[in-house]
């Protein structure tokens, strides 16, 4: 079966080439464009992995995944934030919740964040 | 030891001995008191019983005298001669023979009994017929008392003096009776001699000084010798003692006459005829009338218990006084060791340390003896001890004293050289004067100071920049917090003055200042010394730039750079991204043409966002703390994989590459990304400012403590990374910029325009932050070494708020 991610970023060229990648790759996606959709979409489509951006309107990434703990489904959702250099202070602030299972900086290849989200979703679940 | 002296009386001794003899000889006193009193009562009321049983005997035997005179006389009186003669008339023939008779019968009678001094026949008539001894016949006794109390019986006539016979006596006079018709015939009479009463009373008989018996008659005359009244008293003594007046007593006589005398009289104390207290009883005659007193004085019959009292006394003194003197000799003995070890603690205070007291005794006072002997010696040893110090310290008083007169002489030598000073000051003076009128109008703000930092000078803009007034400024210290200085923290000051006042060379930089009316602002400062001939720091000039406007066009500038390097990552990583797919045939197979093209645009992009790190990595360190996060790290491993991602390069450029770094280095706690970014950096540097087959040496090494690295000293076990070149090396009087921000030296401008002039900034940042020291080495046209060090026990954690990477 096909592993389900949702990706939750505001800059539409980048979650399209995350999207097309992806798929290429044989994932099935989901897009959101801000955290409010993202929280909204990840509620209803339980995917197996969530990108997510920090720095988006209406809700970041970061206020998005706090809520989607605080639903039953959230507290066992999976996330790899998607951060950029010079956002250090919401990276630590996640680090400090426990949020994120995994960082990936925007500059690496997108080889190596499609082999870190198979990584990640393959891990055991330690919740 | 001086008897009354106050010691004496002080002595423990004493004390025992006066407190112990006091009560004992309280308690004799008491004692004897008591014993006194009660020994006296029981004296008294013994002899009290004896005279009583005296009185009672004596008495008994005068009653039963004088009843066996009585019956003497009566059967006397009895005999009918003497009736038979009686019932003659004188003219009877037989009258005088019968006379002659009864005469002679009266004085055989007469001489019979000594008793009777004398006896009389009376005749009915009361006329005398015959008398013995003395002639009184034919005087007429009718009237006589003993004459007519006789008719009636038996009769004893009351002690009297009788002119007849010139003597004391008492009569006894009984009837003469007719055998057969019972006819009163007369009376005879004898006239008694007391003397046989008396030897009855046997006054003084006893072994006594005092007790005497003695008969009163009925008017309390006395009618026998006492001890102390001689037969002249009698009948001429009348005595009024309450003994005698208790004696004639109605009841007593009464009593007496009933019975026996009342065998218990209390115990009465009576006063005699003497005025003597005396211890007496009396007892009643009723035959004649009569009282027998029995006395002693009081102070006779207690004489034995004043005697008793008196050998107690002595006895009890004497006890006292053994006592007392047992007492005081074992106080000696007690006080003599005590005596003696005062005696020596007086020595020893006297300054005789050797002294010892030596007693071994096993007592408290050997104990004592041998505690203060251990207590001298301790003082012994600890006097030793402060004379040493007191004898160092005299010495060294001494020499402090010739310091000190040193230091006078010394003075007066600075004095002379503070009038040379004056004078040279006045010189100098002049010099200023033409200075100021130099930078008066100048657009810095420049003061002057002495070389304690008295403002001396300030120019006309000082006035503008700060708002005080000259008058307010001069002759007050600059920087002062009373002034527009003050705020920057206490390390800054310190070096400030360290490098300006000790080290003697300018010092620059930024400095927060506070206008008049408290409106901060920032200013760039150089302080210079200006130094004498004689070496020593004459004034210092200041010269302050308000820079605050600059500082916050900097601001402003860093901020925009960082939101701009921002929005530039994320076209760069669309177009990372994007290209990536193309060269990976997502969307579909691309030509070699294409493919060499997309190339460009990866390299085009990569260096762009290099650029756009090292922006955003400069102005996150000039917008605040970096973390600096160190863990166990390969750092061997880290700089090998810096200086191979630039092997390209170094090939192309035939630079001839040194790597020494020293096998098994052990692994550091370094933040891994900061150190690579550090040996990255200072390769790149080496490569980029050195001519086509120049030479590049990197070391790495851990080296020990004191070992010398770079020309400095470690102060303890370090990593030593240096990195060297054979380049175009740093003009020397760019050397102190080079680790300016944006800084590139001239020499390197018109060679390399690749440069940010970030990097060298960014290093040092990093490695003041991680704890360690950026330093170099550099020749102009020779080449540049850098090195850096950081502690073997790794680079300091920073807990930053923003990572570098």
């Amino acid at each position: 079966m096909k592993k389900h991610i949702l990706i939750v970023e505001d800059e539409k060229s980048l979650r399209r080439v995350l999207r097309d990648k992806l798929v290429l790759e044989g994932f099935t996606v989901s897009e959101a464009a801000n955290g409010e959709e993202g929280l909204q979409m990840a509620v209803e489509e339980r995917p197996d992995l969530i990108l997510l951006d920090i720095v988006m309107p209406k809700m970041n990434g970061l206020e998005m995944f706090k809520r989607l703990r605080e639903t039953p489904w959230g507290k066992t959702a999976r996330a790899i934030i998607l951060t950029n250099l010079g956002e250090e202070n919401e990276i630590v602030t996640a680090l400090e919740e426990g949020i994120p299972d995994y960082l990936v900086k925007k500059d690496w290849s997108l080889a190596h964040l499609v082999e870190k989200i198979r990584m990640t979703i393959s891990e055991k679940r330690l919740a | 030891m001086s008897f009354f002296s106050r010691k004496f009386f002080a002595s423990i001794g004493t004390k025992i001995i006066f407190t112990f003899s006091g009560l004992f000889v309280s308690v004799v006193l008491i004692a004897g008191f008591y014993l006194d009193r009660n020994s006296s009562e029981q004296i008294a009321s013994v002899t009290f019983r004896d005279i009583q049983n005296i009185n009672h005997n004596k008495a008994e035997n005068i009653r039963t005298f004088l009843r066996s005179e009585k019956e003497i006389v009566e059967m006397l009186a009895a005999d009918t001669t003497f009736a038979d003669f009686l019932s003659l008339s004188p003219e009877d023939l037989t009258y005088s023979i019968e006379k002659e008779e009864v005469s002679e019968e009266l004085n055989n009678f007469f001489g019979e009994d000594a008793k009777i001094y004398q006896i009389v026949l009376i005749d009915a008539a009361g006329k005398i017929v015959v008398s013995t001894d003395v002639p009184e016949e034919g005087i007429d006794r009718s009237q006589d008392d003993f004459f007519t109390n006789a008719k009636k019986g038996v009769y004893v006539k009351d002690f009297y003096f009788s002119d007849i016979i010139h003597k004391n006596t008492y009569a006894v006079s009984a009837p003469i009776k007719d055998e057969k018709t019972g006819e009163f015939r007369g009376v005879i009479v004898a006239r008694m001699n007391p003397q046989n009463l008396y030897d009855i009373l046997n006054i003084g008989g006893d072994n006594t000084q005092t007790q005497e018996n003695f008969l009163v008659n009925r008017e309390q005359y006395l009618i026998s010798k006492t001890r102390f009244l001689g037969e002249d008293a009698i009948l001429k003594k009348q005595l009024n003692m309450a003994n005698v007046e208790d004696c004639f007593a109605a009841s007593e006589i009464a009593n007496t006459q009933i019975g026996e005398y009342p065998s218990e009289i209390n115990l009465k104390n009576y006063i005699d005829y003497r005025g003597v207290p005396i211890i007496g009883t009396h007892a009643y005659i009723p035959e004649t009338g009569w009282c027998l007193i029995t006395k002693m004085d009081t102070m006779e019959a207690v004489a034995p218990s004043r005697q008793m009292l008196f050998v107690f006394y002595v006895t009890g003194f004497l006890a006292t006084a053994i006592f007392v003197s047992i007492g005081f000799l074992l106080s000696r003995k007690i006080i003599h060791p005590i005596r003696s070890l005062q005696r020596s603690v007086e020595k020893v205070r006297n300054g005789d340390l050797d002294h010892r007291v030596g007693m071994n005794s096993l007592d408290e006072v050997g104990d004592l003896s041998r505690s203060f002997d251990e207590m001298t010696v301790a003082i012994k040893r600890s006097r030793a001890e402060v004379d040493q110090k007191v004898r160092e310290q005299t010495i060294e008083i001494v020499e402090n004293s010739k310091k000190i007169e040193e230091q006078q002489r010394a003075t007066l030598n600075i004095l002379e050289d503070i009038e040379k000073e004056k004078e040279n000051a006045e010189l100098l003076a002049k010099d200023l004067e033409k200075f100021k009128l130099a930078v008066e109008g100048a657009s810095d703000h420049i003061v002057i100071t002495d070389s304690d930092g008295m403002i001396l000078y300030a120019n006309a803009s000082v006035e503008k920049i700060t708002g005080f007034s000259r008058t307010e400024i001069l002759g007050k210290k600059a920087g002062a917090g009373e002034l527009w200085g003050g705020l920057m923290d206490l390390e800054f000051y310190k070096t400030m003055w360290r490098t300006i006042k000790e080290q003697k060379k300018p010092f620059s930089g930024d400095v927060q200042n506070r206008r008049k009316n408290g409106v901060l602002y920032q200013a760039y400062a150089t302080i210079s010394p200006i130094v004498g001939d004689d070496g020593k720091v004459l004034f210092f000039v200041g010269i302050e730039r308000d820079v605050t406007s600059e500082r916050e066009i900097d601001k402003a500038k860093t901020e925009f750079v960082s939101l701009a390097s921002h929005q530039l990552r994320t076209p760069l990583s669309a177009i990372g991204w994007y290209t990536e797919m193309l060269l990976a045939g997502d969307a579909g197979a691309v030509s070699s043409d294409q493919k060499q093209y997309l190339e460009e645009i990866v390299r085009g992009n990569s260096r762009m966002t290099e650029l756009v790190n090292s922006l955003l990595n400069v102005s996150r360190i000039e917008l605040g703390t970096f973390l600096v996060d160190p863990k166990p790290s390969d750092v061997a491993d880290i700089a090998r994989k810096a200086i191979e991602e630039q092997r390209e390069i170094i090939q192309n450029k035939e630079l001839q590459l040194t790597v020494d770094i020293q096998e098994r280095v052990p692994e550091i706690s370094v933040d891994p990304k900061l150190f690579w970014m550090i040996v990255q950096n200072l390769s790149s540097n080496a490569i980029k400012y050195t001519p086509e087959k120049g030479r590049i040496i990197v070391t790495l090494r851990i080296a020990p403590k004191g070992e010398s690295f770079g020309g400095r000293y470690l102060s303890q076990d370090s990593l030593c990374l240096s990195v060297a070149d054979t380049g175009y090396g740093i003009p020397l009087n760019q050397q102190e910029k080079i680790f300016s921000k944006l800084f590139r030296a001239d020499n390197v401008l018109t060679k390399d325009t690749d440069g940010t002039g970030l990097g060298l900034y960014l290093i040092k940042s990093i490695v003041d932050n991680g704890g360690g020291e950026i330093w170099f080495q550099s020749e102009e046209d020779k080449g540049s070494t850098f090195f850096v060090i950081f502690p073997k026990t790794g680079m300091l954690k920073r807990d930053g708020t923003r990572a570098i990477g």
